[in-house]
């Protein structure tokens, strides 16, 4: 029924397309353009050319073949596979096709459609094939043969090994096989094998067909080879040396000399017998064939490669200089060896001998390796010969030939500085570009060998190319009673202020988001995927007061109800601070519109660090446009420094919204050279010193807990004579209490400036992180004692 | 003598005070003293270093100037031996000792104090503040020796200079890139010229020995400008031992100092003297007091089970012939190269060696995982049970099961062989997601069905796997309640990128993968990495992810490194510790003092803060405690 409907679409579809098929006038063209296009990836013209074609076909393998090339556009263009099969096996059940063409058909069908596909396609498939062969029609061997090699290969998919196994042995035992039939069915039943790590009887079936003198030799040196590989990877290559050897002697192999005496080598040099491989090449070299005589040596180099006997190689380079020229690869694997020993000798050795017509980047890299070893060898006048060599050759791009000759200027007087008039003339005709690509390119190769001035000669004009990245920065005013919740930010009049909205507005890179789902230390964060449409636009304000800092900030989110209710999810945000240049850095994470900040540990508490999180709030809340959130960062954070008028904090703030981010700094995550910088401003000596009065008491109530014995409170501790240490308490910890005590004393509302600053400058370390000052005390107390 | 002293000052003061200069020739003693009288108000204030503008310091000159007078104010009425002055500092601190931070945490002219238990490596540092320009002080190493005569050597007594470099801004603290250079202390080097630092340029360059001559190449471009380096070949070494220093009127240089006790080295309180030679001449000494302590410190076990073998263990890039690979197929310095590796990884109490694709397939490689092996035990690692010898993910299709089960079956056979055991954890994956761990779970399965063990690195996946996972390596900061997990349901868990390496702050590493794995359960520090990349700081998305630098023939040590050795090295005190106070709680409430003093113990512990503890005072603590605890149990060994 689902074929009949199908039947009626296609013939709709062919006079629709009517005027599609006026354009081909044959069968043939209408089915090679579908191919063709096809290839370009202009699927819905191919359909069109598959309909005329399917509408033009006359015979019945033309039918096949145009449904054929429909079900296989779909399947180039994916997304739809049940139209693969469909057509597929429309295909395959045209009437009158031949069972040739019907077998192949079928195999691509089983490959495309079923194969894999789990156990639905595995039902269909075994069901279709196992028809086939029942066909009372389907009696040449041949064609039974790919029919159960498709079998098998549903079985082996599925993991039913033994069945896979089964097909074969059982095709095997089929009455008037032919012996290319045998071979075949020998070599399914090997690869089989191969495949599920049966090596010993994968080899024993390949040996079945290398040693049948019946079979045609490229079958035997297929069979012959894939044994070889197995018996490599088991490091049993005496087997094949043996077996070699014997086919070798073969009259019947004789047209497969050169392939067998490669495997034998092979063998030979893989089992470490390097002299019976170099006897074997040199044995070449006598030839007078000059066929045999490079083969030779090609492959004596390649034993004394792989005894990693280098001496031999290098004069293997020198006596049969003519017989590598066109081995490209070798030569340049082999020339980087020898810089890797600085055997530069050794290296120019190859690297001048890489054909001419190499592939240009096999060149280029070769002419970039000799000019190296010009220089290490103190040769500049053959670097410079050889740049205009190679500067006569046209089809070196643009930026490679002003790379060369770039250095070519520097080394036409190598003992004086770079000329870099010489060198902005070389570039002068290139788009800018190109200069930057051709500079970069040349300043590496000037660093590699030492010439670091002249690199960076090149590099400070390099940078002249391209405009300073500018950096966003933001003014931090002293604001009275400012905001610290999102609806006293709302209600403030700084909002008003345009000049202190900060547009969050440079787009995350792709390529920088594919790093981060690899960053294990934060794989919480939600990158977003750049092909989601989402609302991007984020901005942010901030000022501080005595307490603190305070941030305020908003992703817009036209979609903020679904994010609410739960149907998606909200931005992430990634967000950075330091206290000041060359401060210590702080991360934190978090979801709008959660309030939960995931903030990485990146330091240990100390003296001169804290942790984040005792000196944070945050709050977000649903606004009109989506969510808002205020961050409030108390001043203790950064007791010990402060900020001043005009310091910078760099600051950055990253906003992974559903379809990816967008960054202030413009830059990477932690890339503090790129973040955006908050200046301060208004900080006055008043402001100043109500921000260290309200600091001053918190320290002193931080202090005077380490009195709480419930609190393991140090000072009540160390006291303790069974759990403290009274000696040690009164030899170290007792005078500084004492001292810190005589501080406290001097702390009243309405302290003048001179007392705070006295506690600011003494006792706020001390009464802050008292248990670090314990800390130093107990060490030095403890190892005195064991050093006395 | 306080005249002498007072002209030194002002003889430094005058070269350090270009506006005092210019005022006066030569300033009075009394100036000098009122200076320091005025700085004296600010002193203790700046005892944190950040602080300086307090003192109204605001740029570098007048750092310089602070820093003359902090220590003026610290000789007092001493009288300094040479045209220096030395302190003595904590040798893993964080703080960053640069050229210009006066050791706030410092103690002028003492002697350097060393508690060490037997087998063990312990550092100690000192700085020291030129007043003149020099152009070498030497520091050699003396015998320290007991009353009694029992000597250790000089040549045990490793002393290093810390190298000040250009890393990029997130140095000391993450391990991302950057664009930008800052100063950082990092690399414990015996030759300060291998890597000379252009602060004018913001430029680091390495000294090459190329064979028509030493150039020095600049290793901190600029990405788009970098060649790299091949760091197996190039000819870069450092001296064998310590060079003398260039020293810089006003500029502080740190050193660190490693002594190594031996095994068999007898307890008792050893004293020497490093000796200092000032260009040419003899310029006094600073006096070491070691305390070798009786005990030998056992391997680390876990914390919530002291019978548990805590595992250490470190990735490494390149692996098995890598160095082979990419020295021009020299396999004799290359394996030379690996045994370096190995025994400086060893020393830094790395246990279980860990080689990046150890395994290709089949039998291919296997005459190099021997020689591999067979290194690794020659230095004394451990090689029961044996990790990531090769992979077994994937094996949903039926040609990767096979080839899986292939490889797990040889890997069985062989290692069974070349190891003499089957406790094998194969890796199970590379950061895999549920995807890929599912589709593992066949040959996973194989791996159990062969009596091996399944080890694997990534995310949380307690809602897929967890039940054939048997070693969860968890990346990220480590959390309790993720190794709660595993050991519930009866697995293993290790740790890495909490943080990777690349940090230099030596506290920090030490904690994270000390104390800090050890307090939450963890069984296993393994990080990636050792030695990931070059020496150019500026390329890529993450920092070089290093603590070594691969030389051509060995590797420089790094303050991370020292750190990490000596976070190990608290888990040791820390098992010992463990171990001696159950056995003081065995003995029972009839042995009153025992039985407390083993629970004290416990109870300090367990009250250790291991996120802010002080890691030097929780040590002297341990050593506290465990000397309580041996004389109370009879075993002083």
């Amino acid at each position: 029924m689902n074929f009949a409907r199908y039947i009626l679409a296609c013939l709709f579809l062919v006079v629709s397309l009517a005027s599609a098929q006026e354009t081909y006038e044959s069968f043939a063209a209408a089915y090679g353009a579908a191919n063709t296009l096809r290839n370009q990836k202009k699927f819905d013209e191919a359909f069109a050319a598959a309909d005329a074609a399917i509408a033009l076909a006359g015979t019945p393998a033309e039918q096949a073949d145009a449904f054929y090339r429909k079900g296989d556009i779909y399947w180039s263009r994916g997304r739809a596979p049940g139209m693969v099969e469909s057509n597929f096996l429309v295909a395959v059940n045209v009437e009158g096709l031949s069972d040739a063409r019907r077998v192949g058909i079928a195999r691509e069908l089983v490959n495309k459609c079923y194969r894999g596909r789990g156990e639905a396609g595995f039902a269909k498939g075994t069901n279709f094939v196992s028809a086939l062969l029942a066909e009372p029609a389907m009696t040449n061997l041949d064609h039974r043969i790919t029919l159960v090699e498709q079998l098998a290969e549903l079985y082996f998919a599925r993991g039913a090994v033994d069945a896979a196994r089964d097909s074969y042995d059982k095709l095997a035992r089929t009455p008037g096989l032919t012996p290319a039939q045998r071979g075949r069915i020998a070599s399914g039943s090997a690869n089989l094998r191969k495949r599920l790590c049966e090596y010993d009887a994968a080899v024993a079936g390949y040996a079945s067909i290398y040693r049948d003198a019946t079979l045609p030799v490229n079958d035997r040196m297929h069979a012959f080879n894939a044994a070889a590989g197995i018996r490599r990877l088991e490091r049993k290559d005496d087997a094949t040396i043996s077996d070699a050897r014997k086919l070798l002697a073969e009259e019947a192999m004789k047209p497969k000399q050169r392939d067998l005496n490669t495997a034998l080598l092979t063998a030979l040099r893989h089992k470490g017998d390097f002299a019976a491989a170099r006897a074997l090449a040199e044995s070449f070299l006598q030839s007078k064939d000059a066929g045999e005589a490079k083969f030779g040596a090609l492959q004596l180099l390649l034993a004394d490669l792989a005894a990693d006997d280098f001496e031999r190689v290098k004069r293997d380079l020198a006596n049969h200089h003519a017989a590598y020229s066109n081995e490209n690869a070798i030569l340049r694997d082999t020339g980087r060896i020898f810089m890797d020993r600085q055997d530069y000798e050794g290296a120019l050795a190859c690297f001048e001998n890489i054909a001419r017509h190499a592939h240009v980047w096999v060149e280029r890299d070769a002419v970039r390796n000799r000019l190296l070893c010009y220089h290490h060898l103190g040769r500049p006048a053959d670097l410079v010969a050889c740049v205009a060599d190679m500067t006569a050759k046209k089809y070196f791009n643009a930026v490679d030939t002003a790379g060369f000759n770039i250095l070519a200027a520097r080394y036409t007087k190598p003992e004086q500085p770079i000329d870099m008039e010489a060198v902005k003339a070389v570039v002068r005709e290139l788009e800018p570009a190109q200069k930057g690509e051709a500079l970069a390119w040349a300043a590496k190769q000037l660093i590699s060998v030492g010439d670091s001035e002249a690199a960076r000669a090149l590099y400070t004009y390099r940078q002249t190319l391209f405009n300073a990245p500018a950096r966003n920065t933001a003014a931090v005013r002293y604001v009275r009673n400012a905001p610290r919740d999102v609806g006293s930010w709302l209600s403030s009049g700084l909002l008003k202020d345009k000049s202190g909205r900060h547009d969050v507005t440079h787009v995350y890179g792709a390529q920088e988001a594919t790093f981060l789902v690899t960053d294990v230390m934060a794989a919480g964060r939600k990158v977003g995927d750049a092909g989601v449409e989402a609302d991007k636009e984020t901005y942010f304000h901030v000022c501080y007061d005595e307490y603190g800092i305070h941030l305020f900030f908003v992703g817009v989110d036209s979609r903020f109800r679904d994010v609410l209710a739960g149907a998606l999810g909200g931005s992430g945000y990634e967000m950075y601070l330091a206290l000041g240049e060359g401060g210590p850095p702080y991360q934190w994470l978090f979801e709008q519109p959660r309030d939960k900040l995931d903030i990485p540990p990146w330091n240990s508490p100390n003296p001169y660090y804290r942790h984040m999180k005792e000196y944070v709030t945050i709050s977000s809340q649903p606004v009109e446009n989506g969510f808002a959130t205020a961050m409030n960062f108390d001043w203790a954070l950064a007791y010990d420094r402060l900020p001043e008028n005009g310091d910078t904090w760099p600051f950055e703030l990253i906003r992974w919204t559903r379809g990816g981010g967008v960054t202030w700094g413009g830059k990477q995550v932690w890339q503090i050279g790129n973040w955006g910088r908050l200046v301060f401003e208004g900080m006055t000596p008043q402001v100043r010193q109500a921000i260290r009065e309200i600091i001053i008491r918190k320290a002193l109530a931080r202090y005077r807990a380490e009195r709480e014995p419930r609190r393991g409170g140090l000072i009540a501790i160390w006291q303790d004579a069974e759990l403290g240490d009274p000696a040690f308490y009164a030899a170290r910890v007792a005078p500084l209490v004492e001292k810190l005590d005589d501080y406290a004393t001097l702390v009243k509302s309405g302290m003048d400036g001179k007392t705070s600053d006295l506690l600011y400058r003494e006792a706020v370390p001390l009464w802050y992180d008292f248990r670090y000052a314990i800390d130093d005390l107990r060490t030095e107390y403890l190892t005195h004692r064991l050093t006395e | 003598m306080r005249t002498q002293h007072h002209l030194l000052l002002t003889s430094l003061c005058a070269a350090l005070l270009p506006a005092l200069a210019a005022q006066a020739q030569m300033p009075s003693a009394d100036e000098i003293g009122a200076r320091v009288a005025r700085a004296d108000a600010t002193t203790a204030a700046v005892k944190n270093p950040h602080l300086k503008r307090l003192a109204g310091i605001q740029d570098r000159g007048a750092v310089f100037r602070y820093n003359a007078l902090r220590v003026a104010e610290d000789l007092k009425d001493g009288e300094p031996a040479a045209s220096f002055v030395w302190y003595t500092v904590p040798a893993l601190s964080n703080i960053q000792r640069l050229p210009d931070q006066f050791p706030v945490d410092g103690s002028l002219g003492t002697p350097l104090r060393v508690v060490a238990a037997r087998d063990e490596f312990e550092p100690a540092s000192f700085v020291v503040y030129p007043f003149a320009d020099a152009k070498a002080l030497q520091v050699t190493a003396g015998d320290l020796r007991t009353p009694e005569g029992h000597t250790i050597p000089a040549g045990k007594v490793d002393v290093k200079l810390v190298k000040v470099w250009y890393q990029n801004g997130n140095g000391w603290y993450s391990y991302f890139g950057d664009v930008g250079l800052k100063l950082v202390p990092e690399l414990l080097v015996n030759d300060e010229n291998l890597i000379k630092v252009d602060t004018r340029a913001q430029a680091n360059y390495l000294r090459v020995d190329f064979p028509s001559g030493s150039k020095y190449v600049w290793i901190s471009a600029p990405e788009a400008i970098d060649p790299g380096l091949n760091s197996a070949s190039a000819p870069v070494n450092d001296a064998a031992t310590l060079q003398p220093v260039t020293l810089e009127a006003g500029q502080f240089k740190q050193f660190m100092v490693t002594i190594r006790v031996d095994k068999d080295a007898r307890p008792g309180l050893y004293t020497g003297t490093l000796r200092l030679t000032l260009d040419g001449r003899a310029a006094g000494g600073i006096p070491v007091r070691l305390r070798v302590l009786p005990y030998v410190l056992p391997e680390p076990k876990t914390y919530y089970d002291p019978t548990a073998d805590f595992y250490t263990m470190l990735y490494c890039v390149p692996g098995v012939d890598g160095y082979y690979w990419g020295n021009g197929r020299d396999r004799a310095q290359s394996d030379a190269k690996q045994l370096a590796r190995l025994r400086n990884q060893y020393d830094h109490n790395i246990r279980y060696p860990l080689y990046f694709g150890m395994w290709k397939a089949g039998l291919e490689n296997l005459p190099q995982v021997e020689t591999a092996l067979a290194q690794a035990r020659s230095v004394g690692m451990r090689l029961d049970p044996f990790f990531e010898a090769f992979g077994c993910s994937g094996g949903d299709a039926t040609e990767r099961y096979y080839a899986n089960r292939y490889i797990a079956e040889q890997a069985r056979r062989e290692y069974g062989r070349l190891l003499g055991h089957t406790r094998i954890y194969p890796a199970g994956g590379e950061e895999p997601g549920y995807n890929s761990v599912v589709n593992s779970r066949p040959n996973w399965r194989t791996v159990h069905e062969f009596g091996m063990f399944v080890m694997c690195n990534g995310h949380d996946r307690r809602h897929f796997a967890g039940y054939n996972d048997d070693f969860r390596v968890g990346g990220g900061f480590a959390s309790q309640w993720e190794a709660d997990f595993m050991h519930r349901i009866k697995g293993k868990i290790g740790n890495y990128a909490g943080p990777h390496t690349g940090p230099e702050n030596p506290d920090y590493m030490r904690r994270m993968h000390g104390l800090n794995l050890y307090k939450k359960d963890y069984d296993m520090m393994y990080n990636y990495g050792y030695q990931d990349a070059g020496w150019n700081d500026l390329v890529g998305f993450y920092r070089n992810m290093n603590l070594v630098y691969a030389t051509k023939d060995d590797f420089i040590d790094t303050l991370a490194w020292e750190g990490i050795r000596e976070g190990i090295d608290d888990i040791r005190y820390a098992t010992l510790l463990q171990q001696l106070a159950n056995r003081a709680i065995a003995a029972g409430t009839a042995a009153t003092d025992k039985y407390y003093a083993g629970r004290k113990a416990l109870q300090f512990l367990a009250l250790l803060d291991e996120e802010a503890c002080g890691l030097d005072a929780a040590r002297t603590e341990m050593i506290r405690h465990i000397g309580a605890l041996a004389s109370l149990v009879g075993d002083n060994k």
